[in-house]
């Protein structure tokens, strides 16, 4: 029950800074206390915060073994449906890029080669 | 043999980065076992996914430990996956990745396997190296359809006397064994791996003892007992003991099936023991408990009856279009206080062909194994027995049937009639031939003829308590100066006349050399 009344909140936060959205809140708090349910309102808010951060960690993000291969990397991501403002550098990568976001994952990298070979060897 | 420098190169010569993307998950939530990911929104039910650890390490603590973690999807929720996780879960954090397989669990299995020690996903846990086995083969798959199954008819000799004659298991059937702790229900299953070494190697069906929630020092006995017996080499070991997560003891049967039906499906005959499903039943409780389904009798969840029963159709006896083999499965299930009425005892009653009843009664008097004929049954029945068990079984069935009726009378024996006197020492008589040791199981041909002599009057000169003795003495005359009437008995599988003939002879100069001394 309190994940509907979360996405009837989350759809309620999808309209911004309306007057609709203000005063669709308000009619669900009259409703939560009308059935007595007004207790619900911190967990939804709690879970409301939680979807927000999984969102934002699901959030594309390309990270670059070097910042020389970001603008290659950001375009080739983007043609794969992966589209990130900016590339971030992470040496451990070793060489080529990955891109995330959104359950799927690209690994063009040097580290997710040798560990394919490594496995690959030693099954 | 190659060597790992130029296997290396190889695989480096051959590589090629992957087209397109990966569907990967996050991990939401994990404890005890069970792990709530985000994402995955093309999972199947029953698919395995890795536990990526090595996706925020660098590569140098990636390699300290790369050993994968795998899970198996079991709840596809709204707005989550929840995954079970099979073995490492310490290793499972919040945030990790998780990539989808698109495979279902399988096990690899193949010949290499005979000899070993294996975990339920195929690792060997011997320490004698990895098995070689190279196919690999999902552990839950339909059960073989009406068309394609044939009638039971061939035996599976267990070795024991009471079991074979009154209660014979057929290549094909399920024979449930259940009864309290402690009395003898692994006893009964190991004496029915060791018997099949005195069967023809060609015809021997390959034993899978698969131990579920055991210790760890009763599976290594049993290693040990089948190693120095020499029945290791035909015998694979599917291991998932108490101190594994409870994933692992829940698939571990149907890893021990996998195994069964890859020799079944090339026309040979396998036996599969399960020890014990009751173990497995309370693991697929406590998963179920976890990944949140309702819980319904005894806090076992809805489905528990199908965990059984689509295990156990795996068991078959398949047609000649088929290749004719086999998959026999021994279910052990454990009670509580003699109650054959509780709720998992009764639903595998219901799917098995037929219970072998061990009673501590019976145990703590003595009679070993502690078997009930009275109210053990096979369902397959005489089909399953050569025509020599077939003849001799008959009379003794009826003599115990007589000794349990009379068995209220038996305190006041000093004042019953001779007749029913009689009987009861009769009964007595039959139940102390049918008295059996440990490991010590015997070929048919021997347990025909024991039994025939028994039901023939030739021990009725001695006393019930001096029938192990003589019985022992009587197997020993037999192998030194009856080996021909042994082997014609094995040979045609019947007692025919003149086999019977020269039989009785023997019988004779037994008898008089006995009474003589």
């Amino acid at each position: 029950m309190t994940n509907r009344y979360t996405h009837i909140l989350e759809a309620i936060a999808e309209q911004g800074n309306t007057a609709g959205a203000h005063e669709a809140l308000e009619l669900l708090i009259v409703h939560l206390k009308r059935h007595g349910r007004e207790k619900l309102l911190p967990k939804m808010a709690r879970e409301l915060a939680n979807t927000a951060a999984r969102r934002s960690a699901r959030a594309a993000s390309v990270e670059v073994a070097h910042q020389r291969y970001a603008k290659d990397a950001l375009m080739q991501a983007e043609q794969s449906g992966i589209i990130a403002k900016h590339a971030k550098v992470n040496h451990e990568l070793l060489s080529g890029w990955r891109a995330h976001a959104d359950g799927q994952l690209i690994d063009h990298s040097g580290k997710g080669a040798l560990l394919a070979i490594y496995q690959k060897v030693t099954t | 043999m190659e060597s790992i420098i130029e296997r290396i190169e190889k695989e480096i010569a051959a590589w090629e980065p992957t087209e397109g993307a990966q569907e990967v998950g996050t991990v939401r939530a994990t404890g005890d076992g069970v792990a709530e990911i985000d994402g995955l929104t093309n999972a199947m039910l029953g698919e395995m996914v890795l536990f990526d650890e090595t996706f925020d390490r660098s590569l140098e603590e990636a390699l300290k430990d790369p050993a994968p973690v795998y899970g198996l999807v079991l709840n596809l929720e709204e707005e989550a996956v929840r995954v079970v996780v099979l073995g490492g879960a310490e290793k499972v954090r919040e945030g990790m990745l998780v990539r989808r397989t698109k495979q279902q669990l399988s096990i690899p299995v193949g010949e290499s396997l005979l000899g070993r020690v294996v975990n339920p996903l195929g690792v060997p846990v011997d320490g004698k190296g990895p098995t070689g086995a190279k196919e690999l083969r999902p552990i839950e798959r339909p059960a073989y359809g009406v068309i394609e199954r044939a009638s039971v008819n061939t035996p599976l000799h267990t070795g024991i006397k009471a079991v074979d004659s009154m209660i014979p298991i057929g290549r094909g059937q399920r024979e449930l064994i259940i009864g309290d702790r402690g009395t003898g229900k692994t006893s009964v299953a190991i004496d029915a791996i060791l018997n099949q070494k005195s069967e023809p190697k060609e015809k021997r069906p390959i034993c899978i003892y698969v131990a579920i929630g055991q210790k760890e020092s009763k599976t290594a006995k049993l290693v040990a007992e089948l190693a120095e017996k020499g029945a290791l080499e035909y015998t694979i070991i599917v291991t998932a003991p108490a101190s594994v997560s409870a994933s692992l003891q829940f698939i571990a049967p149907f890893a021990g099936a996998a195994i069964g039906e890859f020799f079944m499906d090339q026309g040979k005959d396998a036996l599969v023991i399960y020890d014990d499903l009751s173990k497995q039943a309370t693991a697929y409780r406590q998963m179920s408990l976890l990944l949140r389904r309702p819980p319904g009798r005894e806090a076992y969840p809805g489905d528990i009856f199908y965990l059984h029963s689509r295990l156990l159709e795996r068991a078959a006896k398949l047609s000649d279009a088929k290749g004719g083999g086999s998959l026999t499965a021994l279910p052990i299930i454990e009670t509580q206080e003699g109650d054959v009425s509780a709720y998992i005892p009764t639903n595998v009653i219901s799917i098995t062909d037929g219970q072998i009843y061990l009673e501590a009664d019976l145990f703590n008097k003595g009679q070993r194994p502690a078997i009930n004929v009275g109210i053990s049954v096979s369902r397959v029945g005489s089909a399953a027995q050569t025509k020599a068990m077939k003849k001799v079984s008959g009379k003794i069935k009826l003599e115990l049937a007589q000794l349990r009726e009379l068995e209220a009378f038996m305190q006041f024996s000093s004042d019953l009639d001779p007749e029913t006197k009689k009987r009861i020492d009769t009964g007595r008589r039959m139940t102390a031939v049918l008295s059996q040791g440990r490991a010590e199981p015997l070929p048919f041909e021997m347990e025909a003829v024991v039994i025939f002599a028994a039901t023939n009057g030739y021990l009725d000169t001695f006393e019930p308590e001096q029938i192990p003795e003589v019985e022992a003495r009587l197997r020993e005359f037999l192998e030194r100066e009856a080996g021909g009437t042994l082997a014609a008995v094995k040979e045609s599988r019947e007692i025919r006349e003149e086999t019977e003939r020269t039989l009785r002879e023997k019988l004779d100069v037994f008898l008089s050399r006995t009474t003589e001394s």
